[in-house]
């Protein structure tokens, strides 16, 4: 692929937010935040539905584009998140912390059951036996028990919920659920790497020099 | 082995410093003694003070270019360290920890709302404080405008 990345970073720009606004004039009676459509118009530009369109993806999305389109996300993110961390009284967050910790505990531990359950599941049908069913249950359970922090906070930045306490309980539950999700993924990768590393012991050997 | 015994090094010497920074910088009370004296010796508000106090009061004008900068860039710094141990970098810029009395300016720069005087100024000046209007003129989330002009 042979272009300019100005030029692609343009195309890539114009069916997200074009889409985006065309739809969500129509749907706004049915969907109520925009947080919810730009969910499902991503998932549409995906292999789903314009992916289909041929050389679509080879040419707005191409490969060697993915890591600077997910970098100026992460800029965008990052200068959000401030913006929300700016509005919040942090008296609000100490003087609720048991409420918001209780909350953060039963939003963890009820879908990590779920997803435990519909890994055994899966884990039956579809999943190749080499892989331990222990692993595989905690990578599900983690999946299922994820909080989409900036997605909460767009939620409730479009509802304007941030000012109130509930908003802010909740701010505060998904934060301490997203962050024990980050921990739990990297022990879900560290206990993989161990184990390749164990199962066969030349690649722990040599190594990457 | 040298290189990745040298690599594990400097991951965990780079995870310490950002623990180190992040708890300084939280908002969070930590209440270790050398975590306490790193936050005491990091506050935020006496460096931008110094910044600030001796050209222009920052309650009057906007922020200075300096301030908007060096705001900027420590937000920058916490997202990159909570990045390097492990936790997803917003949590470095959502944790960093702007005094009360400040975070009315970089909110209105970052937004580019500097360029109308008058508006959307009124309910932090009834209240007195940086909350108390939401972000219903936010575009979207990627399209933050950087404006230091003031």
């Amino acid at each position: 692929m042979h272009s300019e990345p100005a030029i692609t970073r343009t195309a890539q720009d114009s069916p997200t937010k074009s889409h985006r606004r065309g739809v969500g004039w129509d749907l706004t009676w049915c969907v109520k935040t925009l947080a919810m459509l730009d969910i499902t118009n991503t998932a549409f530009l995906g292999p789903t539905a314009f992916g289909r369109i041929p050389g679509f993806t080879k040419h707005i999305f191409p490969e060697e584009s993915r890591s600077y389109l997910s970098l100026v996300a992460n800029i965008g993110l990052i200068l959000f998140l401030f913006l929300v961390g700016l509005e919040i009284d942090s008296g609000v967050i100490k003087r609720n912390a048991r409420l918001s910790a209780t909350i953060a505990l039963a939003g963890m531990i009820l879908p990590f059951g779920i997803g435990a359950g519909v890994a055994h599941a899966l884990y039956e049908k579809f999943i190749d036996p080499s892989i331990k069913f222990t692993y595989f249950m905690l990578f599900a359970g983690v999946a299922y028990s994820i909080t989409a922090f900036p997605v909460l906070c767009r939620i409730l930045t479009e509802l304007k919920l941030l000012d109130t306490t509930v908003g802010i309980v909740v701010l505060s539950a998904g934060v301490g659920n997203d962050i024990s999700k980050c921990i739990l993924a990297h022990i879900f990768r560290l206990l993989m790497n161990l184990s390749t590393s164990w199962m066969d012991s030349t690649r722990f050997e040599r190594g990457p020099r | 082995m040298p290189a990745q015994a040298s690599r594990r090094c400097i991951s965990c010497l780079l995870a310490l410093g950002g623990l180190c920074y992040f708890y300084s910088q939280s908002r969070w009370p930590c209440s270790g003694s050398l975590a306490r004296q790193v936050q005491v010796s990091l506050q935020y508000e006496t460096l931008l003070l110094s910044f600030n106090s001796s050209t222009h009061p920052i309650v009057e004008s906007g922020p200075s270019v300096v301030f908007m900068t060096v705001t900027m860039m420590l937000v920058f710094g916490s997202a990159f360290f909570t990045d390097v141990i492990g936790v997803h970098a917003i949590f470095g810029s959502f944790f960093f920890d702007t005094p009360q009395s400040f975070a009315y300016h970089p909110n209105r720069s970052i937004r580019g709302w500097n360029h109308c005087p008058s508006g959307r100024r009124t309910s932090y000046q009834y209240h007195g404080k940086a909350r108390g209007y939401g972000l219903d003129h936010l575009p979207a989330t990627g399209e933050l405008y950087f404006t230091f002009i003031h």
